[in-house]
């Protein structure tokens, strides 16, 4: 399952790339505007393998997380499971 | 030609700045957080490295903290007028740049000047004195464009703190020349120049904001994100940074920035000091020349050439010696005052390119001034 993990600024999603540029491949999405989310355009594209690093890497820098959604073949999931 | 105008913009730049602005602008003119295509992300990512190098340079652990504005003005006036009120009370030193007066002055808020003493020191029990309960804002030029002088930012700081005031530090000289350590000295807020010591492209500067400081954004408009919201982002740095960026000059200010560090901030300044100080002794010999300040820390030092006006005086060393100088107020009038300088002074700044044969020439020009009175 693939993931799209929101924060606050495009420089946020910078650094979480910078920070983990040698283990995952990461990618800038830019928002489908039917997600409903104010505020925010973009997004970090996470495969399943490395969702949990990103996750990890984002507690430890204290980097907030905004919103979670999950890439389902219909669309997309706001996250349910537990961080 | 000899260029010793270093205080004002240096020069040369190091060939991998120029490569990086060359190769940026050829190659990836984009516009960076506009849309997700391959030429925007790399834009925004170019531009996070940048404030990654500055974070790093200035010891900050935060790079979304770091933001890039045209020049040291910029981030001034950013601070100044998106931290302080008109009900507000602020304390300056008498060797502020006009970057700090003028905003200062136009904010309406109650200004405490400090004098710094005839070498262009202020004194840490002076501004101890100065800084109240009241005051908001304390702003401090680190190292001055007159003479060299670097102020006790770090004491400075400890005083501003107990008295429950912010520091807002103008850098604009002493960024990349001294090692500044932001977070453990206790800068709430610093203002650098990208295109002095730092080696970047003209047009280059930034400002780094604390955590916990939340300024008001005299600049608005859009920044590609959160554009339904009529207000300003809260993010950092998007609260601050609005419309398309310089990215290729911000891209080529951190290959500066890393020359700079490869190189070493000590071994740069202490060649700087060198040349300068050599300069200085010099001058310091000859009876029809003022010289001000001490014996300089940085590439800085200030003249004057008995019965020559600055102005002309440094037309002179440019038309018939070849060396560029800048005569003048420096936008520093108080720091002149203060100096008793009286029209101004003649400014030679050595940069990391400058010889040792450039400091003598330029001390050989002078003294034949002088000769002439």
């Amino acid at each position: 399952m693939d993931y799209i993990i929101i924060y606050k600024s495009v420089s946020t999603i910078n650094r979480i790339k910078k920070m983990l540029k040698k283990t995952c491949r990461l990618k800038t999405v830019q928002l489908p505007s039917n997600l409903g989310i104010k505020g925010c355009h973009y997004g970090l594209f996470v495969s399943g393998n490395d969702f949990h690093k990103v996750i990890d890497a984002s507690k430890e820098n204290g980097i907030e997380i905004k919103y979670i959604f999950t890439k389902t073949p219909s669309g997309y999931e706001r996250y349910g499971g537990s961080l | 030609m000899i260029y010793l105008d270093n205080a004002a913009t240096t020069h040369k730049k190091p060939r991998c700045v120029a490569d990086t602005l060359y190769r940026l602008t050829k190659h990836m003119s984009a516009n960076a957080g506009r849309g997700s295509n391959s030429f925007s992300v790399r834009a925004g990512e170019i531009i996070y490295d940048a404030q990654e190098a500055l974070a790093s340079l200035f010891h900050v652990k935060n790079p979304e903290r770091i933001i890039f504005t045209q020049n040291t003005t910029q981030a001034l006036n950013f601070a100044i007028h998106g931290f302080l009120r008109k009900e507000d009370s602020v304390v300056i030193t008498s060797m502020e740049h006009n970057s700090v007066l003028r905003p200062v002055f136009y904010s309406g808020c109650r200004c405490n000047v400090v004098f710094a003493d005839k070498d262009g020191f202020v004194s840490t029990d002076k501004m101890e004195k100065a800084i109240d309960d009241g005051t908001k804002l304390v702003i401090i030029n680190h190292v001055s464009n007159v003479t060299g002088s670097r102020q006790d930012i770090e004491k400075i700081c400890e005083i501003a703190k107990k008295k429950g005031a912010a520091v807002l530090v103008d850098a604009a000289q002493s960024g990349g020349v001294f090692d500044i350590d932001a977070e453990k000295t206790g800068i709430d807020m610093l203002a650098f120049a990208g295109h002095k010591a730092l080696m970047g492209p003209l047009g280059t500067g930034g400002l780094y904001v604390r955590e916990g400081i939340e300024l008001y954004p005299i600049l608005q408009g859009g920044g590609g994100t959160d554009s339904e919201n009529p207000y300003q982002s809260e993010a950092m740095p998007d609260r601050l940074t609005s419309g398309t960026q310089n990215m290729p000059a911000i891209g080529a200010l951190a290959s500066g920035v890393r020359f700079v560090s490869k190189i070493g901030i000590d071994s740069i300044r202490n060649h700087e000091k060198k040349l300068a100080g050599y300069f200085y002794d010099e001058m310091t010999k000859r009876k029809n020349i003022t010289v001000y300040g001490k014996r300089p820390e940085c590439g800085v030092v200030s003249i004057n050439v008995k019965n020559y006006n600055c102005i002309e005086a440094a037309r002179i060393l440019n038309d018939e010696y070849k060396i560029a100088v800048r005569a003048g107020l420096h936008c520093a009038p108080l720091a002149h005052k203060t100096i008793q300088s009286g029209a101004g002074t003649v400014r030679l700044s050595f940069g990391y390119f400058n010889t040792a044969g450039d400091a003598e020439r330029a001390a050989d020009a002078i003294k034949k001034l002088a000769k002439n009175e």
